[in-house]
């Protein structure tokens, strides 16, 4: 069938939309979601016992912050903390320390009824539909539940217009209250979270991967709706994917992960103009263009090795056993996640600090693959 | 003779819902030292129609309904793997003709060390004795990047990582020097940056080895790094082949056409920072069940460029021929450009009219 969003753009496919990033700077506006410090460790038990002989540190520190109706890509490679991050966002997983501020409410102190009423403003969207909508739930309740807990509608009666009017939002055919999960495509089915999520008119969406488990043409389909509703209802997303071409189309900020921390943030066109923490180069050069062209001209980053095991992560900067350009302060000393021109590109790179910073960049663009596999 | 030839193959699915047509009359052929790549959504048709030049369909409920599989032997010897019988396909599985798939967990037996899984593939095949099956193995192991190999050999599955895990089933593969490599998936559940070293290895061996690569995924950037030609298949049958280079300057087809649309554009570096983005153009609807593809084009109740004829009539597969596609004379070479659509005007296909236009020019 054909849905709202789908229809409107294979009529007038080069209609030019409006931009969806706000013209001022982000920084002008209060943020929605305002991230401190924020930590996440698991403890590792191990034997009979089951005593606790390490900690994971998934997420390690992070801080950054989201505008209203803006969205803040989270990339990285598995493991790297950027679910963990999200999840943590909205008190899915326990937070170790830091604070998260959204919508000016400090969520990681919350308890009781204020964790409830804190919740409508912030939802998930998740990767899998088929795992995140009970399957024994019409679509119709899966969309009422949260409307009738939160006192948006008194009885069903009352929330069949609303659900109504969000099966229209994410463009699914009234015709399918009655529906089961089961009845519906992957596409579809997200289409239901997402209409599940924005239910309540939240101020921030966390979408962990939310297309990454469908197929290529269902995917645009989705991305487009994510885009849409974010112009009508000025929603905020921390967007959390692997796949940098759809982060790079949907968010205005990208905040590159690596075992726990952020190693760049900038806004989202400099990050691929001028990415300057050499994993952030290393993990654009490794994403496949489709252009065999360009594939077969291009100058490529092979990393070595994998992303070190978080139970014990290197010392220093954690990337530097995989790094090409990495020096002797590198296995010494923790960069830290600084602006040094003021010009909004935060770099967690010591190779930032060396006098002739665009030349270094240059340099490590250049480097050829430190060995091959 | 080609390394390997496919010719209008039929795999179908013998269900309760009706006759599943998984893969519906596919033909390509692949040579030594190629890569072809055979790019598709769920439900194309892909990886049944490499599971069935493997012989690994199982039955009931799904059959070879017709087609053949032809292997050229390094003596010339051509055999049809259709007929073979499961006795010679055992032979042949693992030794001539290998494959890897996209899960590494799910095809390795977790129960044993890796020692054990490389070793009897070459116990089996090569009839070698524990001793020299080791050493080759190990030598396996150092070739596709494992570091340490002969510590990690007497690991278990569960304790390797997922890029060791599809390195050790590269391995495997690899180990009897097969003709044939079937790379289902094999980069889809790794990391970008182990993605970019398993590609690496996959053209070091078609290059150094001679290898024939038949690459089944759902990525066009993969496609576009490996493949040397490109076929596309939608609702089981490949609607348009050509050469890596020219499917991506010049794709015909309406659905190859569609799917590099609805990507998110990566290759523009020079675009103004403060530029509104474009809307991605994704195809609208999904992919139709294979027990009931719709009557003429199967992609046709989704095209934007689709005619009369398509809704009644499957198209045939026909030539590129400037910007225009004609009949199949019968004497292409295996890099023609193929297209299997009714319109036949480059320009009407890409200017992707909107549905209910009707069109100005008709079929051929």
């Amino acid at each position: 069938m054909t849905t709202s969003s789908t229809s409107s753009t294979g009529s007038n496919p080069v209609e030019p939309i409006a931009p969806v990033e706000p013209v001022e700077p982000v920084e002008a506006m209060e943020p929605i979601l305002s991230v401190r410090d924020l930590a996440v460790h698991f403890p590792v038990r191990r034997g009979f016992w089951q005593r606790q002989v390490g900690v994971v540190r998934a997420v390690d520190g992070v801080s950054f912050e989201v505008a209203p109706g803006t969205t803040l890509g989270l990339v990285g490679e598995s493991g790297c903390g950027k679910s963990t991050t999200g999840r943590a966002l909205l008190r899915l997983t326990p937070a170790t320390r830091g604070t998260v501020r959204i919508a000016g409410r400090d969520v990681l102190s919350l308890e009781g009824k204020a964790l409830r009423d804190a919740r409508r403003d912030m939802q998930m969207v998740f990767q899998d539909p088929y795992a995140s909508l009970n399957p024994r739930m019409t679509v119709f309740d899966t969309l009422a539940e949260p409307l009738i807990l939160h006192g948006l509608a008194r009885n069903d009666a009352a929330a069949l217009p609303m659900v109504r009017a969000l099966l229209d939002e994410v463009g699914l055919a009234g015709s399918y209250l009655r529906r089961y999960p089961h009845e519906f495509s992957g596409g579809q089915r997200q289409r239901i979270g997402i209409a599940r999520a924005i239910a309540l008119k939240p101020k921030l969406v966390v979408a962990d991967e939310p297309v990454s488990a469908l197929d290529v043409s269902i995917q645009a389909q989705i991305v487009n709706l994510l885009v849409d509703l974010q112009e009508r209802l000025g929603v905020a997303y921390v967007f959390v994917a692997h796949d940098l071409a759809v982060v790079r189309h949907v968010a205005s900020e990208v905040a590159v992960m690596y075992l726990g921390r952020i190693v760049e943030r900038v806004r989202t066109r400099k990050l691929f103009k001028e990415p300057r923490h050499p994993y952030t180069q290393a993990l654009l050069s490794a994403i496949p263009v489709p252009d065999p062209v360009i594939e077969r001209t291009r100058k490529r980053i092979v990393l070595v090795g994998e992303v070190p095991s978080p139970l014990s992560p290197p010392s220093g900067c954690a990337f530097h056993p995989r790094c090409p350009v990495a020096f002797d302060r590198c296995k010494t000393e923790t960069p830290a996640l600084l602006d040094r021109h003021g010009s909004g590109h935060w770099v967690a790179c010591h190779l930032q600090d060396v006098a002739v910073a665009g030349a270094a960049h240059d340099n490590t663009i250049d480097a050829e693959p430190a060995a091959a596999p | 003779m080609p390394l390997f030839t496919v010719e209008s193959l039929a795999t179908h699915f013998f269900t309760e819902e009706g006759v599943v047509r998984a893969v519906d009359g596919v033909s390509y052929v692949v040579d030594r030292g190629e890569v072809l790549g055979i790019v598709g959504e769920s439900g194309s048709g892909k990886s049944v129609s490499s599971l069935s030049a493997m012989r690994l369909i199982p039955d009931p409920p799904g059959r070879i309904v017709g087609g053949s599989i032809l292997l050229e032997g390094a003596d010339g010897k051509v055999e049809n793997l259709v007929t073979a019988s499961e006795r010679r396909m055992q032979q042949i599985r693992g030794d001539r003709v290998a494959m890897i798939f996209q899960d590494p967990m799910t095809s390795l037996n977790p129960y044993l060390k890796v020692s054990e899984q490389l070793c009897e593939v070459l116990e089996l095949h090569r009839k070698m004795s524990r001793r020299q099956a080791r050493d080759r193995a190990i030598s396996m192991l150092t070739d596709v990047g494992i570091p340490d190999p002969s510590r990690r050999f007497d690991d278990y599955p569960h304790q390797l990582s997922g890029g060791m895990r599809q390195r050790v089933m590269i391995a495997m593969a690899l180990l009897c020097d097969p003709e044939l490599l079937f790379a289902d998936e094999p980069t889809t559940a790794l990391d970008v940056t182990i993605q970019a070293q398993i590609l690496e290895l996959l053209a070091e061996r078609r290059d150094a080895g001679n290898l024939g690569i038949v690459l089944i995924t759902h990525d066009l950037g993969v496609v576009a790094r490996l493949a040397d030609r490109v076929a596309v298949m939608y609702a089981g049958r490949i609607v348009e082949m050509a050469t890596a280079v020219a499917l991506f300057a010049d794709p015909r087809h309406p659905y190859t056409i569609g799917l590099r649309r609805s990507l998110p554009d990566v290759g523009s570096e020079d675009e103004d920072e403060d530029a509104p983005r474009a809307r991605l153009r994704p195809i609208r609807g999904m992919p139709p069940s294979l027990a009931k593809v719709p009557a003429g084009c199967a992609f046709a109740p989704r095209c934007p460029s689709a005619i009369d004829v398509c809704h009644v009539e499957a198209p045939p597969l026909r030539v590129v021929k400037g910007a225009r596609l004609v009949v199949l004379a019968g004497d292409e070479d295996r890099s023609a450009h193929v297209v299997r659509c009714w319109v036949d005007d480059a320009a009407a296909v890409r200017e992707q009219r909107a549905p209910g236009h009707a069109p100005a020019e008709g079929a051929s």
